[in-house]
């Protein structure tokens, strides 16, 4: 009992009381604001040495504009280091409204079958095949993203059903660079863990499923974005890259009337803390300077106010 | 007696029912006590156990074991809050609304909360149960057929005779029917009204017979008592007693029909009264037994009705917070219905663009309002921590501890007495007070008198200040041993035995004191033993015992002096007895020689003006002894002047004869022997004065002063006479000479209210910007009315101190009251010690009990109960200032962590058009509140220290400076948690989401920045923590990180081990991302270290301030009396073993002095008793 006592005293009532003083308030923030700043800075070098590329509205860059057709533009693209990330980039589209985040059945996506009553709780409005796109209907999508035409019953669950299942982006894209392929991988652009636990296939997934919830693209999508404008990584190109004009082959699938938004790709390198972050250096270069004003301010008032301010009373 | 018997009730006999006593049933099985204005007279008989009356047992706990559950949950649900969250679960429960899959998670946390509360409450009652079985198991011995027997108390019923001996106390209200003393006994109601005279009580005449019985006779006697339905009035008794006529009736089983059956010629009915009569709770005292019939049990004792019920308090903070909390419920509804009608809108603007969500545009636009009402509801559950779910529950259990640090805390410990914390929620209400009531005997006063310097013929005794002229130690054990005196002026022995004129005058002196007091003696083992109505004149007499002049008692109408072992007797021919109006009492005695004697005692008013002007010797030393007076009431002794003459037999003889036919005349009988006293007691001839002190509490004066600069105004309400309170006022530091003074003691309406008009025009006059003290009699508050006590409390309002007098224990409440009603907002607390403190304790926001020598009745009413006055200090100025201090930052810390982890959703809606989406997993937000974020800050509250209690106690001013709670305390908080959440969610969303790449190329999405959120709210809240405390110890920093850790554990956890999550598998994302927490530490920054500025410029402005403050206190010199007089502590810096506690008394700067301590504290007694008296 006294041991406990003993502890208790020990770990409460040894207590140190830090009287902050002003001289030490002005080194601290002082400090903090320096180091702020000059990281701020860091950042800015680091971000200015990574190279973003982004391609506007990609879909117009084809004339005439058709959809399920493929397409390909040259675009200019200057000398960029491994690794290259491949991105399409959504403009105005709300993968983050309520309606669209809870429609979908992360049991089924989990390779599990779920009653129809869990169907229709979790993934109101796409419930059954018939409420899919059409040309979701007829194909099953393999892990490899290679469509297999198939039947399906249309009043069967969708697997996967849900909203966001149903508005998965299909387009593809291809690299070339004076008539030779530039390879893309995609695979590991789904973060670790997801594929083949967070979603998994199911038993008979060439027959019940119209796409393969093991798709990466698939899982990319799936992870439902929190802005309305957002990017998603598609491919991964692990080779350097010269300067010169490349020809983007796309297949024009996603119709960007269907959000009235933007369909863009995004091209960028990875510095040592990631990919290009302009909002960090700013936000870091701002914070620094917000402290370095306290000081500032702590400092003219001690001179105004005297010896009084800050005064130890203790 | 024929004529007291047809005032009452016509025949006993025939009023009594069998079945009049019963009680009646109400509803099914629950037995309820009636009102006692509904109940009837009674009838008993005694040794007959009336068994239809309740029993002796007394309950003050709310529940039993099989009413527990249902009416603590009752309890419970009453509370907003509660209810709150048990419909919000409900509504979770919703699938079209519900946020967390229709599973009602609230309740989890409110299951939590509640179980918390009843637990707490379980305990508190088992205390309360524990107090009553004490009570209830106490014993005492009742008479039955097998002699006296030892019965528990609660076995105690109405018709019993029980027997209570010397010092007992009575366990029921009972009628006196035998006692050791030839009929009489003295008790004791300190318990009942704080006054320790004895009173005395005595068999009624018709029970005379009684004394001669044995136990086994007593047994058998059935006298027949018929009394008054029970009710509160204390001092009114009013019942008969009817003798069977043949009181040798002998053996038989009587039943209780067969009595009744009397004959109705062979009654015979006596009156009972009051002075037959002994309450539960009085002690008895002088007298080695008594027996007792009883006659109220239980709850029907006049103590038990008295009382009342004691209501559930709460402190102002949380009336305050439940307003808040109130107020942000309705922000909350503005909110929701804002975010449901800017949701709903967004989809119909943007119908056109937003096809994927697959609305039916009809039903949006034929059900707008089921969709709004839809909307609303789900944004309800979003922003249901709005309310914090968990901030009643934390500030019961923090106060909790806070209690039981009170409870530990040295400081707050007497000898043999810990502080007791029994309402717990009123903590931080101890750091907000404004008006302080206190009691006197008992509370400020030891009730302990001390013979403390003495004035004989010119020449002052007691007033060391020279060290050679103390006794030392060894001298001190050849005295005679006695209690009461504190002298030790080796000069008075010298003197005395110098054997001239001044040593004759010394041995008059004492004498004097010897002679003239009203003291009984009583032998005990062979000692004698004072029995003193008056504490004055004990410590007189003690303190002539002390010089060497004992009274050995009253033999045979001599009174009979021992003087270095010779006895000398002098016949006590006449005691003129104290009023209070003539504030001095005589007696007259004939020596050996015959010679008579008028010796005089009283106050200098009174003494002065009866002198012998002619005599130019009597005023020299009536110059000189003045002055001694002035000295010892400087010290705050209370002072008398003695006085005395010779008067020839003759003179006696004339003037005897006038006042024996005085007193046997009726008409005018009282001011007739009045001014036959004044017309003997005239031309005396001084002899000297005394000083006594009314033994304070330790550092009362101290305490006082510290109160007072503390900025609470001190009210003192005594039962004592106005002379006694104004004398122990300045002993104590309450009033002084420099203060203006208003005086009200009136006699009838219109003085009162002259005086009350009269002190609020000088109020405006001549004492503005003056401090100023009130002093009004408690006569004088009854005769004003309703608008004259508004008056009244203006001008008390203006006043520092108010004391008043002669206050009843109702008055003590009801002027606690009037300040609580017609003050707004103001705390007031209460300090007692007696049973006659506990209308006012109850009535007091905070009633604060002191534990006394006997009874605990006030310390059992009130909220903390504590062993001595000083403790005081330590309770307002060090925890109650830091409990107010760290209760309102624990609360406002709850409104701002629950709107920093429930804002962000707004601030988000502005990205995905207001659609209600729950950022978090639903598990852990409900974790949040309670394990996350709440150990940390119990911590802060139970043990963080702005100031040490040293140094708080040191500058009591600063028990104003902790800023007073209002409405834009919390609202800062409120706003604090506001924008800090937009620069959380402002901040992550567009880096993380947009650019955060990590090292793969992966971006971040919803959930797991929704996590970032959550994580970054924990850290942000926790580590808010460091920014307002002024301490910390390992225990506090640890569970800070703990905390944080607890939700990185339970988030890695749910996140590893779950598939079908949104979160799942997300924890690698965050914490494997660099920029996690480059956005981390510019967060911090950005809130904490912001927030860290603003408190560290209010800190450095406040010492500011009391810089300032430091300043004008040197410029003004803080009162003396905070210092002991250097003069002491000069000379005797090496010796501890002289403690002179006058030291601590104050010495003050006093001009022109005029008031000197008169006081005497004895009950007057009747005239004609008083000349019953010298007859004998």
């Amino acid at each position: 009992m006294s041991d406990s006592k003993g502890f208790l005293h020990w770990l409460f009532f040894k207590k140190w009381h830090p009287v902050p003083s002003v001289g030490s308030t002005i080194a601290l923030f002082s400090i903090i604001g320096v180091i702020f700043v000059v990281l701020g800075i860091v950042i800015t070098v680091i971000n200015n040495n990574i190279q973003e590329v982004t391609i506007y509205k990609y879909d117009q860059k084809c004339s005439p504009v058709e959809y399920n057709k493929k397409c390909s533009f040259t675009y200019k693209f200057d000398q960029m280091k491994a690794p290259i990330y491949f991105y399409y980039e959504l403009e105005n589209f709300y993968q983050n409204h309520r309606r669209y985040v809870k429609s979908k059945s992360s049991t089924q996506l989990s390779g599990e079958e779920i009653s129809l009553s869990d169907a229709e709780k979790y993934c109101e409005p796409i419930i059954y095949n018939k409420d899919l796109e059409e040309w979701q209907q007829v194909v099953y999508i393999t892990e490899d993203n290679i469509l297999v035409t198939k039947e399906s019953k249309p009043d069967d669950i969708a697997s996967p059903c849900g909203l966001v299942a149903k508005s998965f982006f299909n387009d593809t894209y291809e690299l070339s660079l004076s008539g030779k392929k530039i390879e893309l991988n995609q695979t590991g652009i789904s973060w670790p863990n997801d594929k083949g636990k967070k979603y998994k296939r199911a038993h008979d997934s060439e027959n019940t499923q119209w796409i393969d919830p093991e798709n990466e693209h698939f899982i990319v999508w799936m992870r439902t974005a929190g802005l309305p404008t957002f990017r998603k990584l598609w491919g991964r190109i692990e080779q350097d890259i010269e300067e010169g004009e490349y020809i983007i082959e796309f297949q024009n699938n996603y119709n960007p009337q269907m959000f009235a938004g933007a369909k863009n790709i995004v091209l960028s390198t990875s510095g040592p803390f990631g990919g290009k972050n302009l909002f960090l250096s700013i936000a870091f270069i701002v914070v620094g300077v917000i402290q370095l004003l306290i000081a500032l301010a702590f400092l003219i008032k001690k001179i105004r106010a005297g010896p009084s301010f800050g005064q130890k009373n203790e | 007696m024929q004529n007291s018997q047809s005032e009452l009730q016509p025949d006993p006999w025939q009023l009594y029912l069998p079945y009049d006593n019963k009680y009646q049933l109400k509803g099914c099985c629950f037995k309820t006590r009636p009102n006692w204005r509904d109940m009837k007279d009674r009838t008993i008989i005694t040794n007959i156990q009336d068994r239809d009356l309740p029993d002796n047992t007394i309950k003050t706990c709310k529940y039993t074991f099989w009413t527990f559950l249902p009416l603590n949950l009752i309890e419970q649900f009453s509370k907003m809050a509660n209810i709150y969250f048990l419909i919000i679960g409900y509504l979770e429960t919703i699938a079209l609304i519900s946020i967390t899959d229709g599973q009602p998670i609230i309740w989890f946390p409110l299951f939590i909360v509640i179980a918390i509360s009843a637990v707490k409450d379980f305990f508190e009652d088992h205390k309360r149960q524990v107090s009553d079985i004490d009570e209830n198991n106490r014993i005492a011995l009742v008479l039955t057929n097998y002699g006296l027997i030892e019965k528990k108390w609660s076995q105690i019923l109405v018709g019993d005779i029980i027997r209570v001996e010397q010092g007992e106390y009575f366990p029921a209200d009972v009628i006196v029917i035998k006692t050791s003393e030839k009929g009489n006994c003295f008790i004791e109601t300190k318990n009942l009204d704080g006054e320790t005279n004895l009173k005395i009580k005595k068999q009624h005449k018709s029970l005379q017979f009684t004394r001669n019985l044995n136990d086994h006779n007593l047994y058998k006697e059935q006298i027949l008592i018929h009394y008054d339905k029970p009710n509160p009035y204390l001092y009114k008794f009013n019942g008969t007693i009817t003798m069977p006529p043949d009181h040798n009736l002998s053996d038989g089983d009587q039943s209780r029909d067969s009595i009744i059956n009397y004959d109705a010629e062979h009654r015979k009915v006596y009156q009972l009264d009051e002075v037959n009569f002994i309450l539960r709770g009085c002690s008895l005292r002088n007298t080695h037994w008594i027996y007792g019939l009883v006659v109220y049990t239980g709850f029907d004792t006049k103590i038990m009705l008295n009382s009342t019920k004691a209501r559930p308090k709460s402190s102002t903070l949380e009336s305050q917070m439940n307003f808040f909390i109130i107020l942000v419920f309705f922000i909350q509804l503005v909110i929701c219905l804002f975010s449901a009608q800017y949701s709903v809108f967004w989809q119909l603007n943007n119908f056109m663009d937003i096809p994927y969500l697959e609305l039916d545009e009809n039903d949006l636009q034929t059900n707008i309002v089921f969709r709004t009402m839809e909307r609303w509801g789900t944004w309800l559950l979003i922003y249901t921590n709005f309310v914090p779910i968990s901030l009643l529950v934390t500030l019961e259990m923090v106060k909790y501890l806070q209690g039981m640090m009170i409870e530990i805390d040295k400081e707050c410990m007497t000898q043999n007495q810990k502080t007791e914390v029994q309402t717990s929620n009123l903590n931080e209400e101890l750091g907000n007070v404004n008006y302080m009531f206190t009691d006197k005997t008992g509370t400020i006063t030891k009730n302990l008198m001390e013979f403390k310097t003495i004035s004989i013929f010119g020449k002052s005794y007691g007033m060391i200040n020279n060290r050679s002229q103390i006794l030392n130690n060894q001298e001190l054990k050849n005295m005679p041993e006695v209690t009461n005196v504190d002298f030790k002026d080796k000069q008075l022995f010298n003197d005395l035995q110098q054997n001239d004129e001044h040593s004759r005058r010394i041995i008059e002196y004492f004498m004097h004191l010897t002679l003239c007091h009203t003291i009984l003696v009583e032998y005990e083992q062979g000692k004698i033993k004072y029995n003193a109505s008056s504490p004055d004149e004990l410590a007189l007499l003690m303190g002539a015992k002390f010089c060497g002049f004992e009274y050995v008692g009253l033999d045979d109408g001599m009174m009979i002096v021992k003087y270095k072992d010779q006895l000398i007797k002098y016949k006590l021919l006449q005691v003129l007895e104290f009023t209070s109006a003539r504030k001095r009492m005589s007696v007259i005695v004939q020596d050996q020689n015959d010679k008579i004697i008028l010796l005089c005692k009283g106050a200098d008013s009174m003494i002065i003006n009866l002198l012998d002007k002619q005599n130019i010797q009597n005023l020299e030393l009536l110059q000189i002894t003045e002055q001694h007076l002035e000295q010892y009431a400087e010290k705050g002794l209370r002072t008398l002047l003695l006085a005395q003459k010779e008067l020839s037999q003759q003179q006696y003889d004339e003037w005897i004869t006038k006042y024996l036919k005085a007193g046997l005349q009726t008409i005018n009988r009282d001011e007739l022997l009045l001014s036959l006293q004044d017309q003997i007691e005239k031309n005396l001839n001084l002899i000297g004065g005394t000083g006594i002190e009314d033994k304070l509490q330790d550092d009362v004066g101290i305490t006082m002063q510290k109160i007072l600069n503390s900025g609470i105004k001190i009210w003192v309400l005594t039962g004592d006479k106005l002379e006694t309170a104004i004398n122990i006022s300045y002993a104590c530091n309450l009033l002084n000479d420099s203060q203006q003074k208003i005086v009200i003691s009136a006699d009838d309406q219109f003085e009162a209210q002259f005086k009350i008009n009269q002190g609020l025009d000088q109020m405006k006059s001549q004492f503005l910007n003056r401090t100023t003290a009130l002093i009004i009699s408690g006569d004088s508050l009854i005769h004003l009315d309703e608008k004259y006590h508004i008056k009244f409390i203006e001008l008390a309002k203006q006043c520092h101190t108010v004391i008043a007098c002669r206050v009843s224990p109702k008055q003590k409440q009801e002027l606690v009251q009037l300040v609580k009603d017609n003050i707004y907002n103001i705390v007031t607390m209460a300090v007692g010690d007696g049973a006659n403190d506990v209308n006012m304790i109850t009535a007091a926001n905070i009633g604060i009990g002191i534990k006394g020598v006997e009874g605990n009745q006030a310390a059992r009413a009130a909220d903390y109960s504590i062993g001595e006055f000083k403790i005081l200090q330590q309770l307002l100025l060090y925890h109650g200032r830091e409990c107010y201090r760290r209760n309102q930052v624990l609360v406002g810390y709850n409104f701002y962590k629950n709107l920093l982890i429930v804002l962000p959703h707004f601030w988000f809606s502005f990205y995905n058009g207001f659609s209600p989406l729950n950022l978090y997993d639903p598990w852990l937000y409900q974790f949040y509140n309670m394990f996350y974020t709440s150990l940390p800050i119990m911590i802060y509250a139970i043990l963080d220290q702005q100031y040490t209690p040293k140094f708080l106690l040191q500058n009591p001013q600063l028990y104003q400076t902790t800023n007073k709670v209002n409405l834009l305390t919390f609202f800062f908080w409120f706003c604090s948690g506001a924008i800090q959440s937009a620069i959380v969610i402002y901040s992550v969303f567009p880096s993380m989401e947009q650019t955060s790449i990590d090292k793969e190329g992966r971006i971040l999405f919803l959930s797991s920045v929704g996590m970032a959120v959550f994580c970054y709210a924990i850290i942000i809240v926790n580590l808010k923590i460091f920014v307002f405390s002024y301490m910390n110890s390992i225990g506090s920093v640890l569970f800070i990180f703990a905390s944080i850790f607890l939700y990185l554990l339970t988030y890695l956890f749910l996140s590893k081990v779950s598939n079908k999550l949104d979160i799942s598998h997300t924890f690698i994302h965050l914490f494997s991302n660099a920029q996690f927490y480059f956005i981390l530490s510019g967060i911090i920054v950005l809130t904490i270290f912001f927030d860290l500025a603003l408190a560290r410029w209010s800190i450095f402005s406040e010492q500011e301030l009391f810089e300032i403050q430091k300043i004008r206190d040197i410029q003004e010199p803080p009162p003396q009396s905070m210092m002991p007089p250097d003069r002491f502590e000069n000379l005797f810096q090496e010796e501890d073993a002289y403690d002179d506690t006058s030291a601590l008394l104050p010495i003050k700067p006093v001009k022109n002095r005029k008031y000197t301590g008169y006081a005497f504290a004895q009950q007057e007694k009747k005239l004609d008793e008083a000349l019953r008296n010298a007859e004998n």
